[in-house]
């Protein structure tokens, strides 16, 4: 959120005493961009780049609100004849990478969100998440008294890579934070799950962004990180919920920091998460910030939550905001925020941090297919869930349940991989309760583990059971939805369920990617 | 009325000629398709050649040409009778159309007559032509073609065309047969060999000049035939006598040309030799067998008879003498033969080594060579033929003028570089000397020199462990879903007739299993470069199943019976049937696991070595690449560039094997970490394909460049794949860690025991003192126990007469037994003395024996035995009389030695109560060792049963040593010790070998490979016999260490411990038997 006065300072600069001032049209758009603020930055840049074509200052700051409406090919020229630095975001080098990543991208309109995605199987995400922001929008809206105007553009990426390209973010710190998604420059970047081994919770990531989207808007993007990030974390589910899930792991990760007294301080955080030094740390520091926005939702409710927001778009400081709106010194509120978390109650048991990792395709550091199977803590249930696998690998299904329920009798059922494997199995064999047993609870622990879903979908399906199948197939999809299987079993599940035109939609998508070609999911 | 008859006669003649047309036609056609059918048939048979050639050809010609005669014959009898005379021709017409028959005939009979009829008027001439008219009217409507019909001779061709189509036929569908078939029926048969004509010369003389590279004397040979036989190029002149007086004489060749010698085309190409020599042997084609080309020589006369000349000896023919006269032939010899002699090619045959050979990239092949020709050798040359590349030619020796020789050449690999796996392919060529028609070549059989690859022997005996691996995981499967399908919590298995039945199957194939395990891992163990984990594991698995299966098997049996009765045990037949299987299933689940486990090292493993051979060819690419640009050429440019096709391809070779085996690691560890160097591999063969573009380009310095870039890369990957292969999974290095710890242990224990016999031997040389001082002034007694020990020797001696097949070996050992007494005696040694007449007495007892036995049977069945009765029975007295004076020594020796409680002071006493002590702590310890192994073994199948078994031996020595030492016993309580450590020390070597296996691998330790233990063991139980190179000992290279002989002397004076003296009376008393 620096970008835009640093393109200001430069060009100032650039331009001379006299032009752009802060308070000419040209400063002000740059105020408006700065805020996200497209529709007012374009009222103000329009009239000046008509009345002066070749002005330096006026193309480039016409080139990057382009920018930020997506009109990417534009961008580039129009920042290229102004010729003009534009401060620590280097713009034109990123709408040209913009233009290059989305040049073949497909796109889908809903009513207030725009998708670009890479032609192929990504088109399966299109109808979901369309639906989800949609959700998410009215959600917000009833939440925050705030929607976006006009349409959202959503940029589905190939991979973390192409993110990386169109972002300030490097690789590096995209997989080491684990962060799959920004919203910035008035758009949200999704990194497709097909970049990812077994996926990962793609539609609450979007929904995530777009509450960024909103917030930024709503406060003139005067909310810091952990505000901000709190209730992009707080609200991600609200297209499907009330809102402020917290998984088992990030709970687990928290109660773990506070029995360590190794909190993540809010200052911390800022500029970005995705700066944090890895993937748990950067799990904990949302953990904390969503805790501490359920906090202020238990306190006051959404008043309490608006009256933060009118302040803090009014241009207080995010902690007196705080302090003000609920009575309190900041100071208390936090040490109060503490014994929140601290008495909040938790999943329990003990937490596999590991499992909840993002594992990035092709990065050795994360290991390949088998790798997770050395996150069985006890060595005889490892030895046990071997055996499980060798005889899984000959279709032997008997001896294979038998030696899955040794390594389960001896680590519980909390280890989705094994759960789902020996839940596998135990349909085989023919123990469905067995199999729905051991589904169940490992999807207590890992609920986004989407053969978790998918095994008890099967279950469901087995007894003709269409409404929690369905149920149970969805919950799948919104982790890992190249799975055909996913598609074909929603299609035979809205069939069933009378849904004819769904049905047809996932069949399509179903057969879209059993024939897909673009390497392995 | 004359018209009438012409008209008759006009159509008469008309029929006949048609009808002679017909008839020609009909047997030219027939004629021609028997003899072409006769043709055919000998034709058929010469081109099969399953008939002597000469007798087909000449049945086929002759049946040919009767079927021609015959269908002559038939054309002109069929001529004369129906076309012969008008009356023939009308009466042939009258046949054909019986409306005119009887008046055409009459037409024509009264015609003839109609002037005697005229004369005579027997009949009215008017009525006559009346009678002509109208048959000559009817006669003029005839249609001949229906009369006189062409289809005999149409069906004749009919015939013709079917015989023609058939020849055709054959000759579409066996071309060559038929072709040669032809030929033979075609050809006029073998010249008659030689025109018979009478000699018209004399004295034939020739000289024979060979050729010079032949190195042969020149050669007169007189009062011959005439008959030449001489090598190609040979020159040889004649001189005969005319039998006539002549004008001009010449001489007819007719084979060999005159014309000048040369070489006659080029060195032959490899390989043509051995086909083209069996043409020429077989058929009798090629130059030998070529049709002589005829030409005339022209002799000198000298005085009217003196003939003289020269020819070439160049083709195999014939020649012959001719007179002349002007230009006009007068008389002509016999032709005689001349025979071109052929100049053989030449052998070459490496002898050693063998077709294939798997060699060190860097051996040297001794490869060894005989070489022959019939006339000369010239040249000998090795020729090699790398994988990529082009042959290398190098001529190793001239060999002129020898026509046989032999030698060896040492092949050096080295400078070859070749690869692992790669293969060399090799042969020897010679040439011989011939000037005449050019240097002929042989090579001999193409040889291989395989670099032998530890890889791919690796790969081949984890391929065969895995099978076994496979059928063990199937078992395991079967085991689980026939016994346990429920798992741990399921109901236990209904024994029935029926599971009986199958459980048994399973029984059997675990026997097959184990017996599989066990004969794999000696086949494994006998190869010397499998690898050296793996065998010893499969043994241990083997023997961990083996005694589990057994008990089950027998177990069942008991069961089968059990269960046709009612029985009170059978409650607990079946726990402990319970109590097996689960034990086998553990078994085999924790075998099956380690052994995974173990496949998966040696994979990681295997993907280092594959790693560091490219690493290597790398280097030596950089090598090559380094000379080109000191000094570029064309040349070397092209070898450089046939280096980066061969490093491409070798490198793809090796990124598909490390794909594969990547692949099949089923570690989660390596799997992910070897998947990630493997591409990091593709990523060099990306470096290589800018090396050979850039060299392409002539950019050396950036070729170079590209290639340290794709040394940086493959130098990660190599250190990787290092790490990888030596980082074991958590469980494999906390056995690992337990394993050295356990070790540890042990060596501690070792070290207490080590400490524990020093102080008992200190203990035990005072008693040796106290010994040897009693045995002080002791010659008296020696000198009489030797007096006994000569009478014992000397009685047996005098058994020696009866001594025959059976006893001859006892008599041998008694009698060097008691030479060994008596030297031991004379010695002092007395020691060594009682422990020869112990060693004595057994033989001495068992050749009595024998000797009573044979003179027994001697007396029963005289002359069934060697000696007679009586010489037998003398014998057995000697030798039982000679047991008398040994034994007296025997017992005069032991009571020699003394009691050691009445030999030690109180201080040693003490002491060996202190040492006794201490030695039951270290039997304790020794116990504790055997729990821990135990447990290990229960982990993973590291160790072989027989490594219990030493622990438990050593165990027990330490409690004997500690009984012994508790008796005041230091000798004997010594010996025990000594053997404790033995066992002791036998088990930590296994330790030893192991830890260097597992590499010393830092902070885990390494993988913990299986220990089979060194030397000795026994087959397939695990302790299987060393394959390490074994100097056999000569007889008097072994000697115990004297102390160690002392130790074992004493120990035996005190005689078998009580416990043990039946063990020892029954294994002389199976030693005798």
């Amino acid at each position: 959120m620096t970008g835009l006065p640093l393109l200001a300072v430069a060009l100032v600069l650039a331009a001379g005493p006299a032009d752009p001032a802060r308070d000419s049209p040209l400063g002000r758009a740059i105020a408006a961009l700065d805020d996200e603020d497209v529709p007012t930055a374009k009222a103000l840049v329009e009239p000046e780049l008509a009345a002066h074509p070749d002005d330096p200052a006026t193309l480039t700051v016409a080139g990057v609100l382009c920018f930020h409406e997506q009109r990417y090919p534009e961008a580039v020229e129009l920042l290229r004849k102004g010729g003009l630095a534009t401060g620590a975001i280097d713009y034109l080098t990123l709408a040209k990478a913009a233009r290059d990543v989305t040049v073949s991208h497909a796109r889908a309109e809903g009513e207030h969100f725009v998708v670009s995605y890479p032609k192929g199987k990504d088109e399966v995400l299109v109808p979901y998440i369309l639906e989800t922001l949609e959700a998410q929008r009215r959600a917000l809206q009833e939440d925050l008294g705030w929607a976006a105007p006009g349409k959202v553009t959503v940029e589905i990426l190939n991979d973390t890579r192409e993110l990386a390209r169109i972002s300030t973010l490097t690789e590096s710190e995209i997989k080491t934070s684990g962060t799959i998604a920004l919203c910035k420059w008035n758009k949200l970047m999704v990194v497709s799950p097909k970049a990812l081994l077994h996926g990962y919770d793609w539609l609450d990531t979007a929904a995530h962004e777009y509450t960024h989207h909103v917030v930024t808007a709503r406060t003139h993007n005067n909310a810091p990180i952990w505000l901000q990030e709190g209730l992009a974390k707080f609200s991600e589910t609200r297209w499907r919920g009330p809102g402020g899930e917290l998984s088992a792991w990030s709970a687990g990760l928290l109660d773990e920091a506070l029995a360590k007294r190794a909190l993540i301080p809010f200052a911390k955080m800022h500029p970005s998460m995705a700066k944090l030094p890895s993937q748990e740390a950067a799990a904990l520091a949302f953990a904390e910030v969503a805790v501490a926005v359920e906090y202020l939702e238990k306190r006051g409710g959404r008043a309490l939550m608006n009256r933060i927001l009118d302040l803090v778009a009014e241009g207080v400081d995010a902690e007196p905001a705080v302090a003000r709106a609920l009575g309190v010194p900041f100071d208390a509120f936090m040490r109060d925020l503490e014994r929140y978390m601290a008495k909040r109650p938790s999943p329990g048991g003990k937490t596999d941090v590991a499992a909840e990792k993002l594992r990035f395709k092709g990065d050795a550091g994360h290991g390949g297919a088998h790798s997770e199977w050395a996150e069985i803590p006890d060595p005889k249930a490892r030895e046990y869930a071997r055996l499980g696998e060798l005889f899984r690998a000959r279709g032997r299904w008997v001896p294979a349940r038998v030696e899955y329920a040794r390594a389960v009798a001896r680590v519980g059922r909390g280890i989705a991989v094994l759960s789902a494997r020996y839940a596998q199995a135990a349909l085989e064999t023919g123990h469905e309760e067995e199999a729905e047993a051991a589904l169940a609870e490992a999807l207590k622990k890992s609920p986004q583990h989407a053969r978790l879903h998918l095994d008890l979908a099967r279950v469901h399906a087995r007894r003709k059971a269409w409404g929690p199948a369905k149920e149970q197939l969805l919950a799948a999809n919104a982790t890992d939805p190249f799975d055909p299987e996913i598609h074909a079993g929603l299609a035979t599940a809205e069939a069933a369920l009378g849904n004819a035109e769904r049905a047809a939609r996932e069949k399509r998508f179903a057969e879209l990617l059993t024939r897909a070609d673009e390497g392995p999911r | 009325m004359a018209n009438a008859a012409s008209d008759i006669a006009r159509v008469l003649d008309r029929a006949r000629r048609r009808q002679a047309g017909v008839v020609l036609a009909t047997a030219a056609a027939l004629g021609l398709a028997g003899a072409l059918l006769a043709l055919l048939g000998g034709t058929a048979l010469l081109g099969a050649g399953w008939v002597s050639p000469a007798a087909a050809r000449q049945v086929a010609l002759a049946l040919g040409s009767i079927a021609v005669v015959a269908a002559l014959a038939w054309a002109a009898v069929a001529l004369v009778r129906s076309a012969g005379t008008p009356l023939a021709v009308a009466r042939r017409v009258g046949a054909a159309a019986p409306e005119l028959r009887g008046d055409l005939v009459s037409s024509v009979e009264l015609e003839e007559e109609r002037e005697e009829l005229r004369r005579s008027g027997s009949a009215s001439v008017a009525l006559l032509d009346e009678h002509l008219q109208r048959t000559a009217l009817r006669a003029s409507g005839l249609d001949l073609r229906r009369v006189v019909s062409t289809a005999p001779a149409r069906r004749a061709g009919v015939a013709l065309g079917g015989v023609a189509a058939l020849h055709l036929a054959a000759l579409g569908l066996a071309p060559l047969m038929m072709r040669a078939g032809w030929s033979g029926l075609l050809s006029r048969g073998a010249e008659p060999a030689v025109r018979r004509a009478d000699p018209i010369t004399g004295d034939i003389e020739l000289t024979y000049l060979y050729p010079a590279y032949l190195r042969r004397e020149t050669r007169t040979v007189s009062g011959t035939g005439g008959e030449i036989s001489a090598p190609k190029g040979t020159e040889v002149r004649l001189r005969a006598r005319a039998d006539r007086d002549v004008e001009r004489a010449e001489l007819i060749v007719e084979s060999a040309r005159p014309s000048t010698p040369g070489p006659q085309g080029g060195p032959r190409a490899r390989g043509e030799r051995k086909a083209e020599a069996g043409q020429g042997e077989g058929k009798g084609k090629g130059p030998q067998g070529a049709a002589p080309g005829a030409g005339t020589l022209a002799l000198e006369v000298k005085g009217a008879r003196e003939l003289s000349g020269r020819l070439l000896v160049e083709e195999t023919g014939t020649y012959r003498f001719r007179f002349l006269k002007g230009r006009k032939a007068i008389a002509e010899g016999p032709a005689t033969a001349l025979t071109a002699e052929p100049d053989a090619f030449p052998e070459v045959r490496i002898t050693a080594p063998a077709q294939e050979v798997e060699v060190d990239a860097r051996a040297r092949v001794h490869v060894e060579w005989t070489a022959s020709d019939d006339v000369g050798l010239a040249e000998l040359t090795l020729v090699l033929k790398p994988p990529a590349g082009e042959e290398r030619r190098t001529k190793l020796k001239a060999l002129a003028p020898a026509r046989r020789a032999s030698g060896a050449h040492d092949l050096e690999l080295a400078p070859l570089r070749l690869a692992e796996g790669e293969r060399l392919l090799y042969w020897l060529e010679v040439t011989d000397e011939d000037a005449v028609s050019g240097p002929k070549r042989a090579a001999s059989a193409t040889h291989t020199v395989k670099i032998f690859s530890e890889a791919e022997h690796h790969r081949a005996a984890y391929a065969r462990a895995r099978e076994l691996w496979e059928g063990m995981v199937r078992l395991l499967g079967d085991r689980i879903e026939l016994l346990s399908p429920g798992g741990d919590e399921g109901p236990a298995p209904r024994w029935t007739a029926e599971l009986l039945t199958q459980a048994g199957a399973l029984d059997q194939r675990t026997r097959a299993l184990h017996v599989g395990l066990r004969d794999a891992a000696q086949l494994l163990r006998a190869d010397k470069s499998s690898p050296r984990a793996l065998p010893d594991a499969l043994a241990n698995v083997a023997a961990s199943i083996k005694p589990l299966e057994a008990n089950l098997t027998s177990l069942r049996v008991s069961m089968a019976r059990f269960a046709q009765l009612p029985s009170t045990g059978r409650s607990s037949l079946v726990d402990r049937v319970a109590e097996l299987d689960a034990r086998l299933d553990r078994e085999l689940e924790k075998d099956v696991l380690y052994l995974e486990e173990l496949f998966d090292k040696g994979s990681a493993d295997d993907l280092v070595r594959v790693a560091k051979d490219l690493a290597a060819r790398r280097r030596e690419l950089a090598g090559l690449l380094e000379e080109y640009r000191k000094a570029p050429s064309e040349a070397k440019k092209k070898e450089l560039l046939a280096e980066v096709a061969r490093l491409r391809a070798r490198m793809d070779e090796m990124i598909r094997g490390m794909a594969e085996l990547a692949k099949g690691i089923g570690d989660e560890h390596m799997n992910r970490e070897a998947l990630a160097e493997v591409a990091k591999a593709n990523d060099a063969k990306g470096g290589l394909d800018e090396v050979e573009k850039l060299l392409a380009k002539g950019d050396v310095d950036g070729a170079m460049k590209a290639l340290d870039a794709m040394g940086d890369a493959m130098q990660g990957m190599l250190a990787g794949l290092e790490r990888t292969a030596g980082t074991p999974s958590a469980k494999n290095a906390a056995l690992m860690k337990e394993m050295l710890a356990f070790k540890r242990r042990l060596e501690d224990v070792r070290g207490e025991q080590e400490a524990v016999a020093r102080e008992t031997e200190a203990v035990k040389g005072e008693y040796q003192k106290a010994v040897a001082e009693r045995m002080a002034g002791l010659d008296e007694a020696a000198k009489k126990l030797e007096a006994l020990a000569a009478e014992a020797r000397k009685r047996l001696a005098r058994s020696e007469k009866g001594v025959g097949i059976r006893s001859e070996d006892d008599f041998a050992q008694s009698r060097d037994r008691l030479a060994d007494l008596e030297k031991a005696l004379g010695a002092k040694d007395l020691d060594a003395a009682l422990e020869s007449v112990k060693r004595a007495i057994p033989f001495m007892q068992r050749l009595a024996s024998g000797l009573d036995d044979e003179a027994r049977l001697a007396e029963r069945y005289p002359g069934l035995t060697g000696g007679g009765p009586r010489e037998l029975r003398e014998a057995q007295k000697h030798a039982s009389s000679a047991l008398g004076p040994a034994r007296q020594v025997r017992e005069e020796l032991e009571k020699l030695f003394p009691d050691p409680k009445s030999v030690l002071g109180g201080r040693e006493q003490e002491k060996m109560g202190e040492l006794a002590k201490r030695q039951g702590e270290l039997e304790k310890k020794a116990g504790e060792l055997q729990g821990a192994l135990g447990e290990l073994a229960e982990k993973a199948p590291v160790f072989p049963p027989q490594a219990s078994e030493l622990l438990g031996n050593s165990q027990s020595h330490m409690q004997r040593a500690q009984g012994e030492l508790q008796g005041k016993d230091p000798q004997r309580g010594l010996g025990e010790q000594r053997q404790a450590l033995d066992e002791l020390g036998r088990f930590q070597r296994g330790l030893d070998q192991m830890a260097k296996n597992a590499r010393g691998g830092g902070k885990s330790g390494g993988f913990p490979f299986p220990f089979g233990e060194e030397g000795g063991g026994r087959q397939g139980e695990g302790l299987e016999a060393s394959r390490e190179k074994v100097e056999v000992p000569g007889a008097d290279q072994y000697k115990p260490p004297e102390e160690f002989r002392r130790d074992l002397l004493e120990a035996m004076k005190q005689g078998a411990p009580e416990p043990y003296q039946g063990e020892v009376k029954r294994y002389y008393q199976e030693l005798v038997q």
